[in-house]
């Protein structure tokens, strides 16, 4: 914890957008682009903090035994020493295409961010070249994007007398 | 420059800060070599004839402070725990006592490894069984719609249409409704909602849906529950809620799913 004191702290508060080229995507074991992305993250963060011998708190939750329960990705350390926790979201194309994010996961954004520094690492894939905007804190996140339901979740009330017909398809 | 010093200070403070509390420490320690060594004990997954480790393992009980916690680790690992009944006792009294009373003999971050280790090991789960709500999903929804159709068919009049939307516009969300069903001008758009659960397992609606729901003019939006569904026997059974207000009093809505996120 003394080591992580003495890292700068940076008060750049908006989205940061990356540009990497070249990459052999086809390097990557990726089930899908979404693990991909994440690989590729892992990679970026392990590299960013690496300059200060922290690469080795880099961790890929989401590959973890019941990963989903965490509510984002990635386990990383922010400029300023804090926890940073990172969701990724990753779409092939433009990199304004909308992404979904989960009940679980957008619950663990607001509980996350009293414990730490939220992120969410915007990846958009296109040929060799990937293009990365990160965007860290829960305001930042509230302000540059619009979020709207996709789903509810509805149930029956537990109270009501309701009268059922059986049904077979086979009569 | 300053900076650099800085660093340079804290860091030497920080490893003589360390080392100290590294002596303090020292004996807390030993007591994790024990508990690494019961732990070892308890698992009889591993039989070995080999006699040494056992005469270590014994000298590690009676000569705690002795052992150092990796060469501990090793042997114990070694000792068969079925041949050595005297042991395997006093290794039952020691965990026994030392689970009870975590907060008094054993640091915490040792409590918290005897509590993984003595846990049972976990079964591992069927797709079905950890998820129970989406397997089969689509064939389930499929069903239920099946089902519906099937119903209606064999209760409507001559003069009564049925049309089940979703399978001829192709895709299922456009339309925000399943079948519509016409009876005597009356215009009903029917969603279903099939489960393998019971009536009062959770439903999920898409926003085209309530959507449609809140804004279907003057035909009656209706939410045909399909419950216990049974996909080897096609069989289930149907709670049917026709119209706005049998909609808002028999179902909640508990919380949004999920969201889509757009940059603004």
């Amino acid at each position: 914890m003394l080591l992580l004191g003495c890292l700068q702290t940076s008060d750049d508060k908006e989205p940061i957008e990356i540009i990497l080229n070249k990459l052999n995507l086809e390097s990557k074991s990726a089930e899908n682009d979404g693990l991909l992305g994440e690989h590729l993250i892992m990679e970026y963060e392990k590299d960013r903090i690496s300059k200060f011998g922290l690469s080795t708190l880099v961790k890929h939750r989401s590959q973890e035994k019941n990963g989903d329960r965490y509510g984002y990705d990635i386990e990383s350390r922010s400029e300023g020493g804090h926890n940073l926790f990172i969701e990724v979201k990753t779409t092939r194309g433009n990199i304004k295409t909308p992404f979904i994010i989960t009940r679980n996961e957008f619950n663990k954004m607001k509980e996350l961010s009293k414990i730490g520094e939220y992120a969410i690492y915007r990846i958009s894939l296109y040929e060799s070249q990937y293009r990365i905007i990160k965007i860290i804190g829960i305001e930042n996140i509230e302000a540059k994007f619009d979020f709207s339901p996709i789903d509810y979740i509805y149930k029956v009330s537990t109270f009501s007398d309701i009268k059922s017909i059986d049904l077979n398809l086979n009569t | 420059m300053d900076l650099t010093f800085l660093i340079y200070i804290v860091i030497t403070i920080s490893i003589v800060a360390y080392s100290i509390y590294e002596e303090k420490l020292h004996s807390k320690r030993q007591i994790k070599s024990i508990e690494d060594f019961l732990s070892s004990i308890l698992d009889t997954s591993i039989p070995s004839i080999n006699t040494e480790p056992i005469e270590e393992a014994q000298t590690t009980l009676t000569n705690k402070n002795s052992i150092s916690i990796d060469n501990d680790t090793n042997k114990a690992e070694q000792v068969d725990p079925i041949n050595n009944s005297n042991i395997k006792k006093e290794v039952d009294d020691n965990l026994i006592n030392k689970v009870r009373t975590p907060t008094n003999i054993i640091p915490k971050e040792t409590a918290s490894e005897i509590e993984t280790l003595i846990e049972f090991p976990q079964k591992k789960l069927t797709q079905e069984e950890s998820n129970p709500s989406d397997y089969n999903r689509k064939e389930i929804g499929e069903l239920g719609e099946a089902l519906v159709y099937n119903f209606l068919e064999k209760m409507k009049d001559d003069s009564d249409e049925l049309f089940h939307e979703s399978k001829i516009n192709g895709n299922h969300n456009a339309a925000g409704y399943d079948i519509k069903f016409i009876s005597k001008n009356i215009e009903y758009l029917i969603e279903v909602k099939a489960t393998k659960g019971p009536l009062y397992g959770r439903i999920i609606l898409t926003s085209n849906e309530v959507s449609k729901m809140q804004n279907c003019g003057t035909s009656i939006y209706c939410i045909y529950r399909v419950y216990d569904v049974d996909l080897e026997m096609n069989t289930g059974k149907l709670a049917c809620f026709i119209g706005s207000k049998q909609i808002n009093e028999f179902l909640i809505r508990e919380c949004v799913n999920n969201r889509k996120f757009a940059f603004n």
